[in-house]
This record gives C-alpha cells, structure tokens and sequence, in this order.
C-alpha cells in the first residue's frame, strides 16, 4: 500500500500573510505522524485542506489516492476526524449521537465507545453542550475510536484535557493505533505529550517546514533534550 | 439518519410552529364563524365576491415565519462552530446530504401548510360555495411559497461562509419577498405563479453554492 | 460541481433582475412630476368642449378650445343645482323649456378602468330581487355560480344550491339557445341604487342574454340585435333615467350603447376596455365620453337621443422618460407578473 497522505508544493496564503510555500510530506501507513508547530504556523490550515474545507492557493494532496476536495463516502468512512476544539453535535445526548453515527459506519465498535464512555459518568439524557470542556473532549475522542477508522485525523486533539489524562490518551491512543495497525495524522501546539506517541514530526515554524523527520532519530540528535526542548531550540522563543 | 438528526434538532421548534399556527388558525376561523353566526354568510359572500380580500389575511405571514424558523433550528446548528464540516465529512455524498436536508425542512413545511390549507378548505367550504374557497386557497398558495422561500433563502444565507455574499442574497430575498407580497388582489399572481415556482425551486442551488464557498475556506 | 456553477449563475442573475427593477422605480420616484388633466365637458351653450380651468382662484372658468373663457353658464346641466340656487339658471336651453329636476334626472356618470376589466374574478355573482316587498333593494340573499355546463343559484345564508331555481334558468336559457359556458357577467349586485337590472351575460357565442329576479323568479331575456357583434365588454348602467341598459364594446372595437327596449346603437367612439379608461357624463343634450390611456386622452361628444357624433378633441399628455427595465405591475390591470419596462412608461 502506498501513503495513505501525500501532500505536494503545497502553497497557501492569508491575503497577504504566507503561511507556507512548497510544502511536501507523506504519510506512510501504520505511522504516527504529528504536525508541530506554535500557534498559526498552518496547522490548522493542514488539516482544513486536507480534509477538504479549503483550497490550497496551489498544491495538491490525496488521501488513500483520492484528491482530497473530492473524497469518495466510502473512503470518508476509512477517515476518523477530530475537529479543532471537539466540535461535535452537542445538541445531541451520548446515545443519540452513538445511534446516528453507528448508522453511517459499518464497522462501528460500540463497546469502545460505551467503555469510554463510562469512565465519563453523565446522566443518560443529558446533552453533550451541558457537560464540562474535559467531558465533552471525551465525548469527541469515543466517537473517533468507535468508529474502527484505518486514518485517523486529529486537530489539536489535547485542547481542553487535563494532563494527567491527556497523558492517559496518548498511551491509549498509541496502543490502539499500534495494535490495530491504525494510520494517525495529528497536530498539537503541546509538545511535551507528544514524545513517546509520534514516530514522525514535521516541526513548523512561520511560513516554512524546519523539521521533517524519524521522531527517534531526531531526538537522537539533540542527546538528553526532550522533544519539547527541541521543539523550543529549533523555532526560537516560545 | 440524516432525518433522526435534523428531527433531533428541530423537534421543539417545530411544536412550536404547529401550536402557533393552530392557535392563529383556529382564531381566524372563530372570528368567521362569528360573523356567520351572528351577521349571516351572505357577509362572507359578499366580501369574497365584491372586496379584495380572501377573508384569511391573518395567515398572510405565518407561513414565512415558519419557513424561517425551521431553517434557523436546522441550519445554524449546523453552521455554528462549523460544524457543518462534521456534516460534510459524514461517509455519504454530501450532494445528497445537502438535498436531504431541505427535503426535510421542505417536506415538513408542505405538511403544515397543506393542514391548514385542509382545514381552511373544510371549514370555508361549509359557508361558501366551492369556486369562492379555490379563489382563497389559489390566493394562499402563494403564502406559502413565501414560506418555502422563506426557508430556502433562510438555510442559504447560514450556509453561506461570508458576511458580504449573505448580506446580497438577503438582499435579494428581501426583493423576492416585496415581490410575492406586493399584491394583495385575490389570485393576482395566478399567471406568474408557475414561474415563481420555478425559481424557488431553483434557490436550492445558493445552498449548494454556499457550501461549495465553505469547502473552498472562502472568508471575509 | 455544476449545483456550484447553477448556484453562482442564480445569484448574478438574481442580483441583475433585482438591479433591473429596483433603478427605473427609484428613478421615477426622484422625477415623477405629477400631471391631472383639466376637467373637460362639451357645453351646450358655447357647443365646444371646455375645460375647467383652476389659476383663477374662487371664480369657475371655463376655457374653450380658442382660449376663451367662459363661467358657470357654459355648464349650465352639470352646475344646474348651484346656478338654481343663485337664480341663474336658464329656463330654456338648446331650444326648449327645462326644469332642475329634468335636468337631474337626466344626468349620468359611468366609468370603466382597465384595472377592474383585467383581472381574476370569480364566477360567482350576487343575484338580487329587483321587486322587494319594501320599496327599497335588499342585499342579495342568492348568487348565480357560472360553470361549464350551466349556471347554478345557491342560497348565501347556507350555502344550498337551489336545484328547483337552477333547473328553471338553464332550462329557460337552453331554450333561447344560450352557448355554455357564459363568458361575461356584469351588473351591480348593490342595494344603493334605484333599481335593480340584474345581470347582463354572454354566453359562449358572445350574445348578451339578462338573468334577472323578479317576485322571487329568476327570468331570462335574450337581446338579438347582440347577436353578431361580437360583444367583448359589458358595463351595465342602471341610470334614473333608463336612458341606456349597459354599455358595449363590439368585435370593431367600437362603443355600443343597449337601449332597455333592446336597440342597439353603434356609436363613433372607438374603445378598448383592456387598455382604456372610459368616462361618460352625460346631460339632457349631450355625452361627454372621454376615452384615456397612458400617453393621452380622446373626447367625443354624442347627442343624448340618438349618441350622433357632434365634435372630437384629443389631448395628449407631456411624457416624461423613464429608465427601460422591469416591473411586475401594472396600472391597467390587477395581475403581478414579469413585463418589460420601456423608455417611455
């Protein structure tokens, strides 16, 4: 199987502001990739592009070999999507919104999201827009498992997490994806979780790529610095 | 599923809807039935016959209120938060999608609207002769392509990611709605209303337009 | 997508038809100067038309076509009762002795509007009893419904259709070889007049025929002198003075009056009742008839005894200019649909 993501001279502009020029990475399958970066440095943009919600000023990018603005449903089905902020339906209960996505996914795992689920102790009525930012989170992130996808796409997955469960996520998310031969493409403006979940980080920085590389082999070049430490050497001030 | 959703989201508006409808509905018709009651429905004869009016003026602008209504409750949801990127991402042709949404919307409209226009038939029906209550039911109709209007122009309008493209279709909009409200002389827009149908209809494209401008990450 | 490009193409286009409506009506909002034309009658003392001339303050002048003017006299019938109370009023006109009541009950007014010819009215018409036991006309207790296959009477206060009255008329009409479905109705289903004509139809044939009740039973007369004209336009007059039983206008285009024995007069006065605005004064002596459109107006005056031409006058109205566009209305008829908009409207 070639890439599951493959992003070519990409090239996009906000009016006036560069945000990158020429930028080319792939996904290969079975890989964490993260994209680093501070905030509004493209990360975001990636992600809009890649899914589908904004046209790159040039550049192309395809995802199980299909150009991404125009995804097949069946091939939407095989892409878990966690938006910026766990945007979801909140207007919706936790068995509500388990009823209506199960309908569109063949190979939903219902006990995946139940589990999680339990951990999160809501009353059953009770909707999504009602629970606090970290329950909500977790709310999103079940949705995203349960849904047995082979890529798995994340924008700033750790927003509104405590760390101590942020750390629980990765470890989890890790062994899942692992495990199950799972495809991950992440962003995150916190680094320090990161460490021992990616195996690939592309590092960006305004308007360029500074880093695209192996995880361990990077942090095999900057001996007994944490990849946080790196992360702050590489793209200067924090 | 697409209907368990909009239904989740619009349930409570639409009872609203239904309750107000009846309510003015049921008072349009208590006030006819008085005058019959008491004046006798030569009056009604009379004013259908020998004045512009259909009797059920009140109703006039229900129908557009409900258009815009149910399109809010199913379309900024939607569109808050961007959500509707969520929507979009759903593993079904979001061409489809898109229609099924308004299908809803419209279909559940159509069934409010023909209610009324059943009872208002039933009830008009008892007191006048049949050619006088199609006069008023043709009048109405276009009440309630208002209505559709209404809902369509409504739904466009949220969809549509920029503050200056929404700011010229409610222009338009207002323009189509001065135009459909212009008239108040019975079956005025009996000729024309084929042609009003057709461009209503065809409004259903701004709502595809506007999620096409979205999917390109058009902003202000 | 193509649902994209519909969409674009839908709005532009929208936006353009917005632009073309919304500019000429703007346009005609800032420039319309507003114009009424002088009151204009044919006078039987100067035996012109003269026109009511207003600059002159409290005094009433009229001016014939040479400039001349004239006072109250040169209108004696249509200020008969003001000149009566002044003690001006001659007691001899055009040759022969008048009184005020002969002079009003004489005098008539009838009027046409495209608007009210061209719109969508139900086929449903409001039948009167033309002899009430009172002197005075009642409202209508029953209506006429015209259908394809005949014209049926319904009791208003219930809405039941009269079968024994509905098989009578169409019987009766049958009989005189009335053509369904009717095509015209018209008449004056109000109690505030003198009398009651009822209603004066054409049937498919385009002959005029009057449905009319009277003591509780609904008649039919025909009218054959209508038979080939072709009648397009109906307007029943109901006058003090029966001088006429309505108004026609013939498949020539021009202006027919319907004499209550049933004569049929063709008059010179050409008319369009879908585009024209019709006004009729008329007095003991002559019909002032006054023909409008847009752009002008025509004047004809008529001898009341037999409607012979005496004397024409045309006017026309200054033109303003008005941006070419749409609009979606019009002032000759009720209907709202698309129509264009020229240079000169």
């Amino acid at each position: 199987m070639g890439p599951i993501i493959t992003c070519e001279h990409l090239t996009h502009w906000y009016g006036k502001r560069k945000i990158y020029e020429d930028l080319n990475f792939e996904v290969a399958p079975g890989r964490i990739v993260g994209l680093l970066g501070k905030n509004g440095t493209g990360k975001t943009t990636t992600i809009n592009i890649l899914m589908g919600y904004l046209k790159p000023r040039s550049g192309s990018c395809r995802i199980f070999d299909e150009p991404v603005q125009s995804v097949s449903p069946l091939t939407r089905q095989r892409i878990a999507l966690l938006l910026e902020g766990h945007v979801q339906y909140s207007y919706m209960t936790i068995e509500q919104v388990e009823r209506f996505y199960s309908a569109f996914y063949p190979k939903w795992n219902r006990d995946a999201y139940y589990g999680l689920m339990k951990k999160l102790k809501v009353a059953p009525g009770q909707k999504i827009s009602r629970m606090s930012n970290g329950q909500r989170s977790q709310v999103a992130l079940g949705l995203i498992l349960a849904q047995n996808a082979d890529l798995l796409v994340l924008d700033d997955f750790s927003l509104g997490l405590d760390p101590g469960y942020r750390r629980l996520f990765c470890e989890y998310l890790r062994d899942y994806a692992k495990a199950e031969g799972k495809t991950v493409f992440l962003t995150s403006h916190i680094i320090q979780d990161l460490e021992k979940l990616v195996d690939e980080v592309i590092i960006m920085d305004y308007g360029s790529i500074l880093v695209q590389e192996d995880a361990a082999s990077l942090m095999a070049r900057y001996p007994g610095m944490t990849l946080e430490d790196i992360f702050i050497e590489l793209t200067g001030k924090y | 599923m697409i209907i368990y959703k909009e239904w989740l989201k619009t349930r409570w508006v639409l009872l609203g809807i239904l309750l107000v409808l009846g309510a003015i509905t049921f008072y349009c018709f208590l006030n006819l039935s008085k005058v019959v009651e008491i004046r006798g429905a030569e009056l009604l004869w009379e004013a259908l016959v020998g004045k512009d009016t259909v009797l059920t003026e009140i109703l006039r602008y229900l129908p557009v209120a409900a258009g815009v209504l149910l399109s809010a409750a199913q379309f900024v949801p939607e569109v808050a938060q961007k959500r509707l990127k969520l929507t979009l991402h759903l593993p079904y042709p979001q061409g489809r999608m898109l229609l099924d949404l308004v299908l809803y919307g419209l279909g559940v409209l159509s069934v409010l609207f023909l209610l009324q226009a059943v009872v208002a038939g039933a009830i008009l029906s008892r007191w006048v002769v049949w050619e006088l209550v199609a006069r008023i039911l043709r009048t109405m109709a276009v009440w309630y392509l208002a209505g559709w209007a209404a809902y369509l122009f409504t739904a466009a309008i949220c969809l549509e990611p920029t503050w200056k493209m929404r700011a010229l279709e409610a222009l338009v909009a207002a323009g189509l709605f001065v135009l459909l409200f212009k008239s108040p002389i019975p079956e005025a827009y009996n000729g024309f209303f084929p042609f009003l149908l057709v461009y209503v209809l065809l409004s259903v494209s701004l709502l595809y337009y506007g999620v096409a401008r979205f999917k390109e990450g058009k902003q202000d | 997508m193509r649902m994209k490009l519909t969409g674009k193409i839908f709005l532009w286009a929208s936006v353009l038809l917005l632009v073309l409506w919304v500019l000429p009506w703007l346009y005609q909002l800032i420039s319309l100067k507003g114009y009424s034309s002088p009151f204009t009658l044919y006078s039987c003392t100067v035996h012109d038309f003269t026109a009511l001339n207003r600059d002159g303050g409290k005094e009433l002048r009229f001016l014939d076509r040479n400039g001349n003017p004239h006072g109250e006299e040169a209108q004696p019938t249509f200020y008969a009762s003001v000149l009566a109370s002044k003690g001006t009023l001659p007691d001899t006109l055009e040759g022969r002795k008048v009184t005020l009541e002969e002079i009003e009950r004489n005098s008539v007014i009838a009027t046409s509007d495209p608007k009210d010819v061209n719109r969508t009215k139900a086929p449903v018409y409001l039948l009167m009893e033309s002899v009430p036991v009172r002197l005075e006309l009642q409202d209508p207790e029953e209506a006429l419904v015209s259908r394809r296959d005949g014209i049926y009477i319904y009791r208003l206060a219930d809405n039941a259709l009269l079968q024994g009255k509905t098989d009578s008329l169409n019987t009766a009409l049958r009989a005189l070889d009335f053509a369904f479905p009717a095509k015209l109705f018209a008449g004056n289903p109000s109690h505030r007049k003198e009398y009651d004509e009822g209603w004066l139809v054409t049937d498919a044939r385009d002959r005029v025929f009057q449905i009319k009740q009277t003591a509780g039973v609904v008649s039919v007369r025909p009218f054959p002198a209508t038979a080939d004209l072709g009648v397009s336009f109906l307007l029943v007059t109901e006058f003090e003075n029966h001088a006429t039983l309505a108004y026609m206008t013939g498949r020539d285009g021009f202006l027919y009056m319907l004499r209550p024995d049933g004569e049929v007069i063709r008059t010179e006065v050409p008319f369009d009742a879908r585009r024209e605005d019709l006004l009729v004064v008329g007095d003991l002596f002559y019909y002032t008839v006054k023909v409008s459109t847009g752009t002008g107006e025509r004047f004809y005056a008529l001898r009341s005894e037999d409607f012979s031409l005496v004397d024409t006058m045309e006017r026309a109205y200054p033109q303003g200019f008005s941006l070419p566009g749409i609009r979606f209305t019009s002032q000759d008829d009720s209907w709202v649909k698309l129509r264009l908009r020229g240079l000169r409207d």
